[in-house]
């Protein structure tokens, strides 16, 4: 390979990888910092994408959306109704046991994915929603310095988020939040209201996943029901248990390494594997992926990074 | 008659759900596989069947299917009992040594999305199907039209529900399996045998997940993603109906599926699966107990 | 008082390795005796008892059910060898009959005895017989009491294990409950009894145990600790003791 292509593709997987690990430091907020079940990732992150779809996509022929206003208006609002979402999933079912939450953001997973394939007037349908505006589209024809930029920006707000997280995690409402996972009974004594640190959590989670939707939305350029199945959901939680619950640096790592096999497994399943073969081949690479997870769950609950 | 017949199917896989949250105390996320793995083994050995016994596969009286397909069924269901088994001593059962309820749900979740695309990998997702006749309905009057193979589905649906109930409230077993879901170690002193009951407790929610499976199969088809569609609506179903009760989770079943029909027919089959989750979301803001369910 | 039918030697247990909560006790209890423990709280106690039904993990010692090793035998299997136990809380499920509880407890005797044992059962606790299909959860305490202890006797055990019998019931209930206890002593059980109520559990007692830090203090006639300062030498006795790492002032 091209030595600036090898640049390009280089690029290109660690803007997905970041943008994958703020998702998973989403995941993290709730599950690692607050013991929040949710199986409904996927969904938020749908959500995400196409708010910001919806709210910049220029008015052009074929174009779904006409408002055309500015990527970061568009990340900020998909953090908003993502993390709105959130909180109205959460205050129906914080309250109620773990596995109704799980339950819960499962169905919404579900519900929001219905929404996304049958308002066809709004989202495309089945179809799609396409021509979302890129950051950087203007050097389009450059591609190297395209991705490398990419990636740049995508660092950047990797670790604006990581830096924003680990200020909370060690302030006070952090330092609460994780009383109350570790036991709620005494931080109840203590005068916390511990539904509501909790809400607060799965919001801040959920805004995360909104925003990583919308970055995958801008990354890409277009998007489609089927990029918000199960099956991303369960990449993430496979990024959070395999990197670390509990630990930010953990979540990165672990969308790193987890999305590192998921594309070099493509590699060599797709040139292993008849083109015809190839939705068997990605199937063998969930598997994979599930029995490592399955794996480290039972080996190593704790993670490669976890906190301490 | 549609919804009677989705709604026995959910009733089926619901029983499942809510026999293994009540003794182990955990949502099984990857219940929808053990539905779908039903549905292939019952194809894999009916089709053996119609290989090895000239004739097994020719349609059966009034029925679309030869009575390879039934039999079938019935093996299928026992070795998908023996499955969801296997499934708990590989992964289940060692987490619960290690007392994390909750990583529990996750790595049924993990479990689920990996029997999934296994199946995909070794079937690929081309629809299957038990039968290429198609049958014509017939009216029972009051305008309803219903095909033989669903009376056959209902009353098998029925046998199968009415004999678990009876083992649930009035066999030895069933005693062991109410006691351990409510207080596992006062049971263990009473004499109960705990892990056991627990092999039981999976042996039959694989069972039924056969069942449910071969019903699909046969009313739709085979595929990768049947049972995974499932699984929202028989949460849905355990949860209306109270979960922990099987009753409840017989009647959770009907209503799901009676309004999945319902919706088909006044708002429109593409949002079907919606149903399921607004079921959910009414029961979880007025009766998150359920409609038989006890106070937690 | 003939036969051992319980012994513990040199039992130590406790949740975690390395802590152990009951540090090397010996035991017995024979066929026809009520064996009070007593102790103050932290004793060890219940952590005795639970170790002794097989709910403890314990680390070192043997323990002897009628002359066979059970030291490593699972609960259910030492419920089925003729070793029942009363926990102190929540020892009824809720949502079972009275019956349903009665038939649990027959399930672990051969079929032809089972339908004779509930009815004898019934007898002996005129109380439950009129409520049979009542859930166990709608029971007042002593009737629960009185249930749990009525599903560990028709197991025909060996030995009877209590966890505080008569934890939040009432004088009159504490009356009731002990008189069982005799009644079932005479039929030739061996009853291990954990109390707080020390003076009703002198009463029908014979041999008394005084944990201290999870070690004996005592071993001997109930009839000796009668005296109350006796007793309350014994509870204070090891905190005098160098070797005790905490003591009470």
């Amino acid at each position: 390979m091209h030595v600036l292509g090898l640049i390009a593709y280089v690029s290109g997987f660690l803007s997905t990888a970041l943008m994958l690990g703020i998702a998973c430091m989403g995941l993290n907020m709730q599950w690692g910092k607050t013991g929040l079940f949710n199986v409904g990732v996927a969904g938020f992150m749908g959500i995400g994408a196409y708010t910001s779809a919806l709210l910049t996509t220029p008015a052009s022929a074929g174009a779904i959306s006409s408002l055309g206003l500015p990527i970061v208006v568009g990340c900020f609002g998909a953090m908003l109704v993502a993390g709105l979402g959130s909180l109205l999933v959460g205050a129906l079912t914080l309250r109620l046991r773990t596995d109704y939450l799980a339950i819960t953001t499962f169905g919404a997973a579900v519900m929001i994915q219905l929404v996304l394939l049958n308002a066809t007037r709004y989202t495309g349908g089945a179809l799609g929603f396409a021509f979302i505006p890129r950051p950087f589209a203007s050097i389009a024809d450059q591609p190297t310095l395209f991705a490398v930029l990419t990636l740049v920006l995508l660092a950047l707000i990797a670790f604006g988020v990581y830096s924003i997280l680990e200020q909370l995690v060690h302030s006070p409402w952090g330092r609460v939040l994780r009383a109350i996972r570790d036991d709620e009974t005494a931080a109840i004594s203590l005068g916390k209201n511990a539904t509501v640190y909790r809400l607060q959590a799965f919001g801040v989670g959920g805004a995360l996943m909104g925003l990583a939707g919308a970055l995958q939305a801008h990354l890409i350029g277009f998007i489609a029901p089927d990029d918000f199945q199960a099956s991303l959901t369960f990449q993430i939680w496979a990024m959070l248990v395999i990197g670390g619950s509990g630990s930010n640096a953990g979540a990165l790592l672990g969308s790193i390494v987890v999305w590192g096999i998921w594309s070099l497994t493509g590699i060599v399943t797709g040139s292993v594997f008849a083109a015809e073969d190839q939705a068997r081949a990605a199937a063998l690479r969930i598997v994979m992926i599930g029995v490592l997870l399955c794996v480290v769950l039972v080996r190593r609950p704790r993670g490669l990074l976890s906190e301490r | 008659m549609d919804g009677t017949l989705a709604g026995a199917m959910i009733a089926l896989g619901a029983i499942g759900v809510t026999l293994t949250y009540s003794v182990l105390q955990f949502s099984n996320f990857a219940h929808g596989e053990l539905i779908s793995i039903g549905a292939y083994i019952t194809y894999l050995i009916a089709a053996a069947i119609s290989a090895a016994v000239i004739g097994s596969s020719e349609a059966l009286a009034v029925f679309s299917f030869g009575w390879n397909v039934l039999l079938a069924g019935g093996v299928a269901m026992a070795l998908t009992g023996f499955l969801a088994w296997g499934l708990d001593w590989l992964l289940f059962a060692r987490l619960r040594a290690k007392g994390m309820a909750i990583t529990l749900v996750m790595a049924s979740f993990g479990a689920s999305m990996a029997l999934r695309a296994m199946l995909e990998l070794v079937f690929s997702s081309r629809p299957l199907y038990y039968t290429q006749e198609l049958q014509i309905a017939r009216a029972i009057g009051a305008g309803i039209l219903v095909t033989p193979d669903q009376l056959l589905l209902v009353a098998i649906t029925a046998t199968l529900v009415g004999l678990l109930y009876v083992m649930w409230a009035h066999t030895a077993l069933g005693r062991a399996m109410r006691a351990v879901s409510e207080n596992p170690a006062l049971a263990q002193v009473c004499g109960i045998d705990v892990p056991r009951v627990v092999r039981v407790t999976w042996y039959i929610g694989g069972a039924l997940a056969s069942a449910a499976g071969l019903m699909l199969g046969l009313l739709v088809q085979v595929r990768p993603q049947m049972g995974f569609e499932m699984l929202l609506p028989l949460f849905a179903a355990a949860i209306l109906g109270g979960i922990g009760s099987v009753p409840g989770a017989l009647c959770g079943g009907l209503i799901v599926g009676l309004s999945q029909a319902a919706t088909v027919q006044f708002i429109g089959a593409e949002w079907r699966a919606g149903v399921a989750f607004v079921i959910l979301l009414a029961v979880l803001l007025i009766r998150p107990n359920g409609l038989f369910g006890r106070r937690s | 008082m003939t036969k051992a039918l319980l012994q513990m030697n040199d039992v130590v247990a406790g949740y975690e390795k390395g802590l152990p909560i009951v540090r090397g006790v010996s035991f017995t209890a024979s066929g026809g005796e009520i064996v009070a423990i007593f102790g103050p709280n932290g004793a060890g106690k219940s952590t005795f008892i639970k170790a002794a039904a097989g709910l403890m993990p314990v680390s070192n010692g043997s323990m002897l059910l009628n002359g066979r090793d059970i030291t490593q035998m699972p609960a259910h299997l030492r419920a089925r060898a003729g070793l029942a136990y009363v926990p102190q809380l929540h020892n009824v499920f809720a949502t079972l009959t009275v019956l349903d509880h009665l038939k649990i407890g027959a399930a672990l005797l051969p079929p032809e005895a089972r339908t004779a044992q509930i009815d004898a059962s019934l007898t002996l606790f005129p109380d439950l017989a009129r409520q049979r299909q009542t859930l166990a959860g709608r029971l007042s305490g002593g009737q629960r009491q009185l249930l749990s202890i009525a599903r560990a006797v028709l197991t025909q055990p060996a030995v009877l294990l209590l966890d505080e019998p008569s934890a939040g019931l009432s004088p009159r209930m504490v009356e009731q409950v002990f008189a069982q206890l005799v009644k079932i002593r005479d039929e030739g059980i061996a009853i291990v009894l954990v109390e707080q109520h020390v003076q009703a559990a002198l009463a029908i007692a014979e041999r008394a145990y005084v944990f201290v830090e999870g070690e004996i203090a005592y071993d001997g006639p109930a009839a000796a600790l009668r005296n109350k300062s006796t007793l309350a030498a014994l509870y204070l006795s090891h905190a005098h003791r160098p070797a005790a790492t905490t003591g009470v002032p």
